[in-house]
């Protein structure tokens, strides 16, 4: 069996073609019932087993062949669609294979936060998550033996390791290694060993973000959070700065970004009062910066911490935080914002 | 913390109401979390009219009233108030209410006259701390309401949260004077009246073994108490901010601490061994049962309070039973100290107990307290519990050096981004009693308040500054600006690379959590010498199963799987990216922690579909969803890296020459089982940090060949044992450069070919770039290949 001479005959009858009807008539002759490809192929039934596979493939390449061929010179014809689509098929029936994937809710929040971010001049750093306590406390003027350190329930793992509580010792170490000015954000898991309930969890996720430079003030503090906001929540989001207290800030603040579901009339959303407690910020505190060695009396700068998982609950409405980590199907394909 | 409004109102003069003070406090720093209104809550205390008022038949002291409460016959109420009088409008106490010092009012016969309720005072309904008689309400009240209507809002209890950097706030007074700084008003501090300072008590003495546990230490004697129920006014204050009433003494010295923020402690002096009192470490064996019953265990790390050589407390945390004050008391030792707070916290933190005093000591007390606290708490005693107070011993080795601290204009410009002149930071300073003691056009210094703990240098008066001047007037021609270019990070893109095409490849991404119970180490039996066997320990975990870090995502996908499957799911195609923390062999360094990308598909076969139904998973499907993404990803990679497949595990691994790329196969029997799975799952496992390293290489262009190709179709029979990967190894190296690709489009074993034999039809496509290959030299290199597949493998070419 030789599909040579078919194929000639192929090109031959199709070049002839000057009509539709003609050029319908070329295809019944070959890909019809009775068509002479379909003869080639059943013809391969009766030739020696290992010959079947090479004439197999030769007969679906000659049946492409032909459908190239057919679809170029209905093109050149000017008949393109009426000849392409004789099938009798139902296409309103569903297609093979329809699954489609999605990004989880967290995955995607981090993703519009650090973009939002870079576009805003921050570059990403990251650090480990069993992190040394010097990072995760001390370099972040946590004195020992401080009650402060009971603001973060902390996993040990030895006395001198831990889970990290926050994604700040990613910016000390990222300060160690790089001169102002810099301007980092640091996403990430953190771990607080807290009783778990519908807004607390052990394991969660941080993004931070920080700008170090000779003078950088709170007023800055004020334009970035304001435009990172606006951005992720909406252009008519003001912020609300309250005084707080974290070590490795000074001044610190408490940020509250008026709620964008009520527009601060209140709502259910903001527990009636026009605000929503969003963020924690401040002045880097100049015992961080001394501990990396920069010179707190040349450089100023201010850091801040969201929470992710919190971010998320807040833009999609999702009541338990729990959520999250139970990878419910039902749960993880309601949310894909792209 | 709770603090309550009317409390407050004793040492500053408040002219908002008590939602619009909530809002300042939070506003300057002290978050108010609740606010609930406190004071009368009973709704069966009611206003009345008195009709009449006779002389009780009985008793000359008492009256008996006619009452009109607007509902019903007028009531006959007995009263004892010498105030009463007909026409009065008053509060009246129904039978059934019940009032704020406990008292629940019934039917009752005073000397032989029926009462149907009572005429309360402002103390009995805990509105006032002192009265003489009944409540008198003015003429024009309504008749028969609820008193809590016409009083409206009459206290408040703000529930406060105090940062641990500002003890000083942990009192009515610290609040009081954040008050008075925010309204710029006056603070009122109590003023006791001065004691007799006399000789007596010669036996009393304290003693301190070391300045650096305790700065401070002070007692006093008060003989001749009386101990008994508190009053109502000061039960009622206690009660409302949360400290129940013991007796009059002990309520005394926690109604000072939630007054000025200095602990006290009262002893019965007549059951102390001696009034010789002392602090020093505990010895190693000591033990004391202490006011909560239970017994503690000392040693060195504890500090005490000792009277003679005898242990009588554990210093700044809790007082022995033994020494308590009880009914039987006559005799008080008013202890009031300042302690080191590491030490403090040292000692409650091995002892595991928590006390509204070590909650102040651990973050810092005012040792300059002392004296006002003892004399404040003497007075209140004598008031409340009769007795005579002695001289007021006071050992103080360690007092707080003054401070002072320089702030200079352009740091509170450097920072706030705020021009104050000098003047007007002194003035905001002093407000919060930072007095300017020097300073010039740029510069102020002050002393620093022995209350303030947190401020140790010139940022933190910047705070105190900004707190004043108000937040919300800072950064109000707020900007955006920055000076420092982004730059995408490589590796967050390449991870979201791989993210993205596996969801357009039909996954859905998990987020699974990073603790582990062992089970992967269970499952997979890896051997000593694999790092994975172990793994980064939790100390303190949450629960035994989440006590280890995982070292691998099968285990928490899987979890994925099972639930989603639980729930009626059939086919589940999903994906996670996470951090697995691989034990370093250098320990105590910190762990490897690789990011993973996993994939995890399932499903069964025979769903019913219009078309021929989709099979199970199998093998090679992952396989394929490997290959893709490392052809995508790791381009350069693909074609370098080491295959091994494991046949009875149904496990795979490709690996450079240091890490596994990527692993995976169906998941092991051992993890079906205890996840009680029926369904086969296939996994596979990418290190993405190890494929990053191969993703960095910029490619060059080179030249395609412009000559056709030419194929080949081949049958070859390979002998049993040998699998594809031998074969296709040596087609690639005689193949050469000339080999373009290599295509397998049949495999047929056993049948008519014999036990354990394999066909493998085989499609060769050679090109060369130099020119057309010619008919001879395909055939060379043909026979070449044969020859050396032949020789090498014993397979042969099927004719
Ligand atoms: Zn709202």
């Amino acid at each position: 069996m030789d599909p040579r001479p078919i194929e000639t005959a192929l090109r031959v009858d199709v070049a002839a073609a000057t009509t539709p009807d003609e050029l319908e008539a070329v295809r019944v002759k070959y890909l019809g019932r009775k068509g002479v490809l379909t003869g080639f192929l059943r013809a391969i039934g009766q030739v020696q087993p290992e010959e079947r596979p090479r004439l197999g493939a030769e007969s679906n390449r000659l049946k492409t062949l032909c459908e190239t061929l057919l679809a170029e010179r209905a093109a050149e014809l000017g008949v393109g669609d009426e000849v392409a689509y004789q099938r009798p098929i139902d296409g309103s029936l569903p297609a093979t294979n329809g699954s489609v994937g999605r990004r989880h809710v967290i995955s995607q929040t981090f993703r519009r936060i650090g973009s939002i971010l870079e576009g805003m001049g921050y570059r990403l750093a990251r650090g480990p998550e069993v992190e040394l306590e010097y990072y995760n406390f001390q370099a972040l003027n946590f004195p020992d033996e401080h009650p402060s350190r009971d603001l973060q329930d902390t996993f040990y793992v030895s006395n001198d390791i831990l889970l990290r509580t926050h994604t700040s010792p990613i910016q000390v170490r990222f300060m160690q290694e790089n001169k102002p000015p810099l301007k980092v954000y640091a996403p990430g898991r953190v771990y607080r060993n807290e009783a778990i309930d519908a807004s607390h969890q052990a394991e969660f996720h941080q993004v931070e973000g920080l700008y170090i430079d000779t003078d950088v003030t709170m007023a800055d503090l004020r334009g970035d959070l304001l435009l990172f906001l606006r951005e992720l929540f909406g252009s008519d989001i003001q912020v609300r700065f309250k005084p707080h207290f974290f070590p490795f800030t000074e001044p610190s603040v408490d940020v509250d970004m008026s709620c964008f579901s009520c527009h601060g009339h209140g709502c259910a959303i903001c527990g009636q009062s026009g605000w929503i407690e969003i963020l924690g910020a401040g002045m880097v505190h100049p015992n961080v910066l001394r501990a990396v060695g920069i010179d707190p009396d040349r450089y100023s700068g201010f850091a801040f911490g969201v929470g992710v998982d919190r971010i998320a609950m807040i833009r999609y409405g999702v009541p338990d935080i729990r959520m999250f980590l139970t990878n419910d199907l039902r749960f993880l394909e309601q949310l894909t914002e792209r | 913390m709770h603090v309550l409004l009317s409390w407050l109102r004793r040492y500053v003069d408040i002219r908002v109401d008590a939602a619009a003070l909530a809002h300042d406090l939070t506003m300057h720093g002290i978050k108010v979390e609740r606010m609930t209104s406190a004071g009368l809550a009973e709704r069966l205390v009611v206003t009345g009219h008195v009709l009449e008022a006779k002389p009780h038949p009985e008793a000359d002291r008492l009256r008996v009233c006619t009452v009109d409460v607007g509902q019903g016959d007028a009531l006959e109420i007995v009263c004892g108030a010498s105030n009463v009088a007909a026409s009065q409008r008053v509060a009246v106490a129904l039978v059934g209410a019940k009032l704020p010092n406990g008292l629940k009012i019934r039917k009752s016969k005073i000397r032989g006259v029926v009462s149907n309720g009572m005429i309360c005072s402002e103390v009995e309904l805990g509105l006032g701390t002192e009265s003489n008689g009944i409540m008198v309400l003015p003429p024009e009240t309504p008749l028969g309401v609820p008193l809590a209507d016409v009083l409206g809002e009459s206290d408040a209890v703000l529930e406060l949260e105090v940062t641990p950097n500002r003890p000083d706030q942990l009192s009515h007074v610290g609040v009081a004077r954040e008050i008075a700084a925010m309204y710029s008003t006056r603070l009122r501090l109590p003023d006791p009246p001065a004691l007799r300072e006399g000789d007596d008590d010669t036996d009393t003495a304290v003693a301190i073994d070391d300045p650096a546990d305790c700065y401070r230490f002070t007692a006093r004697v008060i003989r001749g108490v009386a101990v008994r129920p508190s009053p109502a006014w000061l039960k009622t204050a206690l009660e409302r901010v949360g400290i129940g009433s013991v007796n009059n003494i002990v309520d005394v010295t926690n109604f000072v601490m939630m007054e000025l923020g200095q602990p006290l402690h009262g002893y019965d002096l007549n059951a102390l061994p001696s009034a010789h009192m002392g602090v020093r470490r505990a010895r190693r064996g000591e033990r004391l049962e202490a006011l909560d019953g239970a017994n503690y265990d000392l040693d060195d790390r504890h500090l005490v309070i000792t009277a003679g050589d005898d242990t009588v407390g554990v210093a700044g945390v809790i007082g022995g039973m033994a020494t308590r004050i009880t009914e039987a008391t006559t005799d008080v030792l008013l202890e009031a100290a300042a302690f080191d707070p590491k030490t403090v916290r040292r000692t409650r933190k091995a002892l595991n107990v928590s006390t509204d005093a070590s909650y102040r000591f651990e973050r810092g007390s005012d040792r300059e307290a002392c004296r006002l606290a003892s004399d404040r708490a003497a007075a209140l005693i004598m008031e409340v519990a009769g007795g005579t107070a002695g001289k007021f011993i006071d050992m103080y080795p360690a007092p707080r050096p003054p401070r002072s601290l320089t702030l200079r204009r352009t740091t509170v410009r450097r920072l706030l981004g705020e021009s104050l002149s000098a003047d007007a930071i002194a003035e905001i300073l002093g407000r919060l009693e930072f007095q300017r003691i020097a300073g010039d056009a740029e510069t102020v210094t002050v002393s620093v308040p022995s209350f303030r703990w947190d401020i140790v240098e010139e940022t933190d008066l910047v705070e105190e500054v900004a707190r004043v001047y108000g937040y919300e007037n800072i950064g109000k021609g707020w900007r955006f600006r920055t000076t420092v270019p982004s730059k995408p990070d490589r590796f967050d893109r390449f991870l979201d690379g791989i993210a993205e095409h596996l969801v357009a490849r039909g996954h859905t991404e998990i987020l699974t959590s990073s603790f582990s119970d062992g089970r992967e180490q269970r499952w997979f039996a890896w051997a000593d010498s694999d790092p994975r066997s172990g793994a980064v320990v939790v100390s303190n975990p949450l629960s035994s199963n989440q006590a280890q870090m995982r070292t691998h995502l099968l285990p928490g996908a899987l979890d994925a799987v099972a639930y989603n499957l639980a729930r009626g799911r059939r086919e589940l195609a999903l994906f996670a990216v996470g951090r697995v923390f691989i034990p370093s062999a250098e320990s105590p360094a910190l762990p490897e922690e690789p990011t993973h990308v996993l994939i995890a598909r399932t499903r069964p076969g025979g769903a019913l579909f219009w078309r021929s139904p989709p099979e199970p998973v199998d093998y090679f499907e992952l396989k394929a969803e490997v290959e893709v993404l490392l052809g995508t990803h790791a381009p350069d990679l693909f074609g370098e890296l080491t295959f091994e497949f494991e046949p009875s595990h149904g496990t795979f691994r490709y690996s450079d020459r240091r890490h596994t790329v990527v692993e995976g196969g169906i998941a092991p029997p051992a993890a079906m089982r205890e996840l009680d799975l029926s369904q086969p799952v296939w996994y596979a496992i990418v290190n993405a940090t190890a494929l990053f390293e191969h993703a960095t290489a910029t490619p060059t262009f080179k030249p395609f060949s412009e000559y056709p190709p030419s194929r080949r179709d081949l049958s070859l029979v390979a002998p049993s044992g040998i699998t594809w990967a031998q074969i296709e190894k040596h087609v690639v190296k005689v193949g050469g450069r000339l080999l373009e690709s290599l295509h397998v489009f049949d495999v047929y074993r056993g049948g008519t070919l014999g036990e354990g034999i394999t066909a493998y039809g085989v499609r060769l496509s050679l090109r060369s770039t130099e020119s057309t290959l010619t008919d001879a030299a395909v055939d060379a290199l043909v026979a070449k290949l044969v020859s050396k597949l032949e020789s090498e493998l014993g397979v042969t070419l099927r004719s």
